[in-house]
């Protein structure tokens, strides 16, 4: 699944079986190089984060057992993280010496797990997860090629 | 590995931490004028997370000088304050300077500096306008340094056998500045 295609996917509650928001951030865990939470669009009310824990994420369409499993952000650090700001598509990708690999096109996830797999950098190819070291405001920032 | 580069192609080089976030753009280069030695770097700040005295960058705390970006561990790398004033030069203020061997013959302006980066980063050479005492006047020509000079002050001087070992471009200059050490230290043999 890519965060292209991930991107306004709507929320539902299984419990009521009533959309409760659409997909419009990500929360990506660094060190886990992970889709740890989603931030919502349309979602009523200031709770407009759901853990990965708490969904599903189906086909068509990313299940939550109930309304209530809609929370604030956790801390700065995760409002940050799901801010405009640290949003990786469209980013630059600099490995760590300091070279210019391209840009972010698009984010490849495993849908079973949150695990991101790979950064889509359009024609300038493909950088597996495995190299992530940081995502920042201004950059991507990756291991070198092996 | 080490890599020959311009100080002015240094200058305006986003500084990125390996997290991802622009902590500014390189100013100036800064070297000790005494060893010949480049320290680190002045930076124009950029961002809310940048403190306004936090401004200069020690080459120490440089993970990697890159095409696109000198890349930082921490944030924190950023020295609180001016490097110690003594002894210390920036690029620009060499740039003009005439450039005379121990003989007495002006080779010309400085142009650039050039800075060989490795585990230290050193001041290798400079590139000249050249004068008329060399063949190829009005061109840009790059000087092989001695290990120690000193790269401040009004004259630059470099010994006369420097001339020998003069450059044109950086690709073979790395090896023009190893022949020519190796001949200075040689001595008259």
């Amino acid at each position: 699944m890519r965060f292209r295609e991930a991107d306004g996917r709507k929320v539902v509650s299984a419990e009521s079986a009533e959309s409760i928001g659409r997909i419009e951030a990500y929360v990506i865990d660094t060190g886990a190089r992970s889709v740890s939470a989603f931030r919502l669009a349309k979602a009523k009310g200031d709770a407009t984060f759901v853990s990965w824990e708490d969904i599903q994420f189906g086909p068509d369409a990313v299940i939550v057992p109930s309304s209530d499993r809609l929370r604030t952000a956790r801390d700065e650090a995760e409002a940050r993280a799901a801010s405009k700001d640290l949003q990786p598509v469209g980013k630059l990708v600099l490995d760590e010496s300091g070279t210019a690999l391209g840009k972010v096109g698009d984010v490849e996830f495993d849908p079973g797990t949150g695990a991101i797999v790979e950064f889509d950098l359009g024609d300038q190819g493909t950088v597996t997860a495995d190299r992530l070291i940081g995502l920042g405001a201004y950059a991507v920032v990756v291991a070198e090629a092996p | 590995m080490s890599v020959l580069m311009r100080a002015t192609e240094i200058e305006g080089r986003p500084v990125v931490t390996l997290a991802g976030e622009h902590v500014g753009d390189v100013k100036d280069v800064v070297f000790d004028s005494s060893k010949g030695k480049m320290l680190g770097f002045t930076l124009r700040s950029h961002g809310f997370f940048s403190a306004p005295r936090k401004d200069v960058l020690a080459w120490s705390k440089v993970a990697s000088l890159g095409r696109d970006a000198v890349m930082i561990r921490e944030e924190d790398a950023l020295e609180e304050e001016a490097l110690a004033a003594e002894g210390i030069s920036e690029h620009h203020n060499v740039l003009g300077n005439q450039v005379l061997t121990d003989t007495g013959t002006d080779l010309g302006k400085v142009a650039d500096v050039i800075i060989e980066t490795g585990v230290t980063a050193e001041i290798v050479g400079y590139e000249v306008a050249a004068s008329e005492a060399l063949a190829t006047h009005g061109e840009h020509v790059l000087i092989p340094l001695p290990d120690t000079i000193a790269v401040s002050g009004e004259h630059l001087m470099v010994p006369a056998a420097a001339l020998e070992f003069v450059s044109h471009d950086l690709s073979g200059f790395g090896a023009a500045v190893q022949d020519f050490r190796a001949k200075l230290r040689g001595g008259s043999g």
